[in-house]
């Protein structure tokens, strides 16, 4: 059993197949990236589950105002608002939940494994808090109208607790897959969790969640039949758990900074789409907080369904742009120096470059017939385990688009030393062979599939692949581009 | 592996089974209600008469979307232990059915919103878009149940595998599945009737009484559920040959074939004294919940066993021994009864503080 650095993690990652590496059917999502598939639901998730955390800190919040009477129209108010928190965030929220773990099974069953393997029993105690959230939840449904004002803030204050710690040990699980810390180091369980991004992530997404929350009960405000004073008086009370939005570009700031400086690189221009993703979050969390400011807490402005549900677009916008950019930020891993976003280990790579990456593949090739010969057929199955997980042949982030008019030579060169050049792009981790054959896959991709195709085999070729391979080494882009500035 | 079930087996795989069939059981209460009583629900619209009013109905109507919440929450815990116990063969099943498999999330959305449908006044006032929402829920319930056997089957035929990839189907044909699934179903039906029992005897007690009838159609439900989901057993026994039959009463499965086997004489006992009780029924429900607790646990490990001597469990061993080493099981051991004290604290809170409504 091989380790990198030295570390116990590793032992979490190998299978018994002779490379130690686990092969799983991998399946074509066709033109779609299979990133765009999780990421999408990922996002849909985070703003619901953030909406039910935030959405308990809300009716905790009214239910308080409503028994020191600060608020007469509040309990009215707290029982719609609960039924639409109940219809979409118990039901669509907890499924696309349970979506989430059958969709990094989809995507990278390794990834996956590694962190329920590193992360079980914070998962089984996250059930937990999850169970109590749902508890507390239905008993306040049914029975919140019949109940005393005492009984209904104890089972908001009840959900509300359990939302947010159920935010606790998820976050600590997610802010470690960027950020492991001394984990790398010691295996140790608890220094993964509390990890460099855990705290900034934790107050982020906290204040996202109330955001969204308070959002959500304008729209809910502007439809419900309240008299317009009553509901002046719900908006400003709601637009509150806006205020802490203040804070967040502080907190962005510190998450920032509390991630690895080549993560942070791409974020803050390194790589455009990631940059433009930043700039989404930050613009429509902007212009959330601006209209926050004038309208509601300095009730300069009046908000009715429509501006209502513009603002929910936009901090469904902010979600999207920070998701993306917290799983776009991880590249080349999906684990931090544990595993490459292709799932294979660093020490796996060097392991590959002798002895190949698809030898052991169990899988076979669909439609094997329709490949020209057997050097494409491998380098088909070389970009299935390595270039999968990230690219399309044709569609979105395809290879044919991103490598289709590179010569040859480019092309051998380019792959060969993979995390030079693209630093976000894991080390290439096969044979020369496998590495050709992958070229020339590409190249018949290009070509339109042709019936003929010729095969390549000139030892130089192959010798010259050999040098840049070893050349580029195996260690990751930004440790080489770190080496070379000291 | 000679000692009874979760013994024989090294520490830690012992501890994951043990922990894995316990949050499964837990699981399989609220699936059974939520399978069976969308079945039912839908049986009794189809037989009821316009206008009158039918209890059961109106329970299942009330409380099935709650039991679907419950249901999927209870099956997370599961769900992750299934990761550790057995990965990679989960994992292949879930990607070697792939849409077909992801399609279980719609089809529960679906069916969840169907449920809560059904008990707008939109829905209860046209009796033939009832019937369509209640088929559509028992749909995709049935689908979730159809996709979850397939899967459970796959995922122990690691022989099946590479030919299954290759030949791009996303439906895993065993002769095992429909007859499976059957009794699954169909053994759902006793642990619905005992549920309903107990919200019936509950609302009984509470001041609006049930009539006797209703227990007894409640108790006929709970034994014509052991009698066809027996008969089914023996079918899917002589299905499944020998081997499986001698492993389900081997060394491994006995005690557990045993407690499940006596747990059905006791259930049925449960139930016939439940059909003839004029007043104790607590006492007949009891005794058919304890039966019907040694039933779920004892089919749960049986079913388990199947699995473990279908695949090379013992490769597995050192997997389990990894997993084990990490930390965190006390934080879990430690916030479990926690949680749980304050679950019940905020059910009883609404129980006993919420006044009760206007007849």
């Amino acid at each position: 059993m091989k380790s990198a650095r030295g570390t116990p993690y590793i032992n979490l990652v190998v299978d018994t197949s002779p490379l130690g590496v686990p092969y799983y059917p991998t399946n074509d999502f066709g033109p779609l990236m299979k990133g765009l598939v999780i990421g999408g639901l990922g996002i849909f998730h985070v703003f619901l589950a953030q909406f039910a955390i935030g959405g308990g800190v809300l009716m905790t919040y009214f239910e308080w105002l409503s028994g020191k009477g600060k608020l007469p129209s509040a309990r009215r108010f707290t029982s719609g608002y609960f039924k639409v928190l109940v219809l979409v965030s118990f039901v669509v929220g907890a499924l696309t939940g349970v979506g989430m773990w059958f969709t990094s099974i989809q995507t990278s069953p390794r990834t996956i494994g590694l962190m329920v393997d590193t992360f079980h029993w914070v998962w089984a105690t996250e059930w937990t808090f999850f169970s109590l959230e749902v508890i507390a939840g239905y008993c306040f449904y049914r029975y919140g109208d019949r109940l005393d004002g005492r009984s209904r803030l104890f089972l908001l204050g009840l959900y509300t607790t359990a939302a947010w710690f159920s935010l606790f040990w998820i976050n600590g699980i997610l802010s470690w897959q960027l950020t492991p810390g001394a984990w790398l180091e010691s295996g140790d369980l608890w220094a993964g969790f509390f990890n460099p991004t855990f705290w900034p992530s934790l107050f982020f997404r906290t204040f996202a969640a109330m955001a969204i929350a308070a959002l959500v009960a304008a729209l809910v405000i502007s439809v419900s039949p309240f008299e317009r004073d009553e509901q002046k008086e719900l908006l400003h009370r709601a637009a509150h758990l806006l205020a802490p939005m203040a804070l967040m570009p502080l907190l962005g700031a510190w998450y920032l900074f509390a991630m690895p400086k080549d993560s942070r690189s791409w974020v803050l221009g390194g790589s455009p789409a990631m940059t433009m993703f930043f700039g989404l979050g930050a613009g429509a969390s902007l212009l959330v907080g601006m209209y926050a400011l004038f309208g509601l807490l300095l009730r300069r402005l009046y908000i009715n369904s429509a501006t209502a549900s513009l603002l929910i677009v936009l901090g469904f916008a902010a979600t999207a742009g920070g998701e993306f950019v917290r799983e776009g930020a991880r590249k080349p891993f999906t684990v931090r120096e544990t595993l490459y976003s292709n799932a294979m280990t660093p020490a796996e790579i060097v392991t590959m470059r002798e002895r190949g990456s698809v030898t052991h593949d169990p899988y076979p090739l669909r439609d094997a017939a329709d490949y020209p010969n057997d050097q494409v057929r491998l380098g088909a199955k070389v970009y299935r385990f390595q270039c999968s997980v990230c690219h399309t042949v044709g569609g979105v982030n395809g290879l044919v688009h991103l490598a289709g008019t590179w010569t040859a030579e480019q092309t051998r060169l380019n792959v060969a030393k993979l995390q030079h050049t693209k630093p976000f792009m894991p080390p290439f981790a096969g044979t020369p062979e496998e590495l050709e054959a992958l070229v020339r896959f590409i190249e018949w991709e290009a070509a339109s599939r042709p019936k003929e195709f010729e095969v390549t085999s000139d030892p130089a070729t192959l010798a010259q692949i050999k040098r840049w391979l070893d050349e580029a080494g195996t260690a990751p882009g930004y440790a080489a581009a770190s080496e070379k500035k000291r | 592996m000679d000692a009874p079930f979760p013994f024989g087996f090294p520490g830690p795989t012992a501890f994951y089974l043990a922990t894995y069939v316990l949050t499964l059981v837990a699981h399989v209460v609220f699936m059974n209600y939520v399978l069976a009583g969308t079945g039912v629900l839908l049986f009794r619209q189809i037989r009821g008469k316009a206008g009158t009013s039918d209890v059961l109905a109106d329970l299942l109507r009330d409380w099935l979307p709650f039991a679907l919440s419950a249901a999927i929450t209870a099956g997370i815990a599961p769900l992750l232990f299934i990761q550790i116990l057995y990965k990679k063969a989960f994992y292949t099943a879930n990607l070697l059915l792939f849409h077909r498999w992801m399609l279980i999330l719609p089809a529960l959305i679906v069916g969840f919103y169907l449920l809560y449908a059904q008990k707008t006044a939109f829905v209860k006032a046209r009796p033939r878009l009832r019937l369509l929402v209640t088929t559509g829920a028992l749909a995709c319930f049935l689908f979730t149940a159809l996709s979850w056997t397939e899967n459970y089957l796959l995922a122990r035929s690691e022989g099946a595998w590479a030919s299954m990839y290759a030949s791009k189907s996303m439906i895993y044909e065993n002769r095992e599945i429909l007859p499976r699934m059957l009794l699954w179903t169909l053994g759902a039906l006793p642990t619905l009737a005992v549920l309903l029992g107990w919200q019936l005897h509950r609302r009984d007690r509470a001041g609006s009484p049930v009539e006797s009838a209703t227990f007894q159609r409640v108790a006929r439900l709970g034994l014509g559920g052991l009698v066809v989901a027996g008969a089914c057993a023996a079918g899917y026994a002589m299905l499944v040959g020998p081997a499986a039959r001698a492993h389900a009463v081997g060394p491994m499965a006995w005690p557990w074939f045993v407690a499940a086997a006596a747990g059905v004489v006791v259930e049925g006992a449960g139930f016939v004294g439940l059909y003839r009780a004029q007043e104790n029924r607590g006492k007949w429900l009891g005794i058919a919940s304890a039966g019907l607790l040694f039933v779920i646990l004892g089919t749960t490990v049986v079913r388990e066993v199947l699995r473990i001597t279908a695949v090379d469990f013992a490769a597995l061993y050192a997997e389990h021994a990894r997993a084990a080493q990490v930390s965190g099981r006390w934080l879990f051991l430690g916030f479990f009864p926690v949680n749980a004290v304050l679950a019940i604290w905020a059910i009883r809170t609404a129980l006993t503080r919420a006044e009760r409504p206007a007849a």
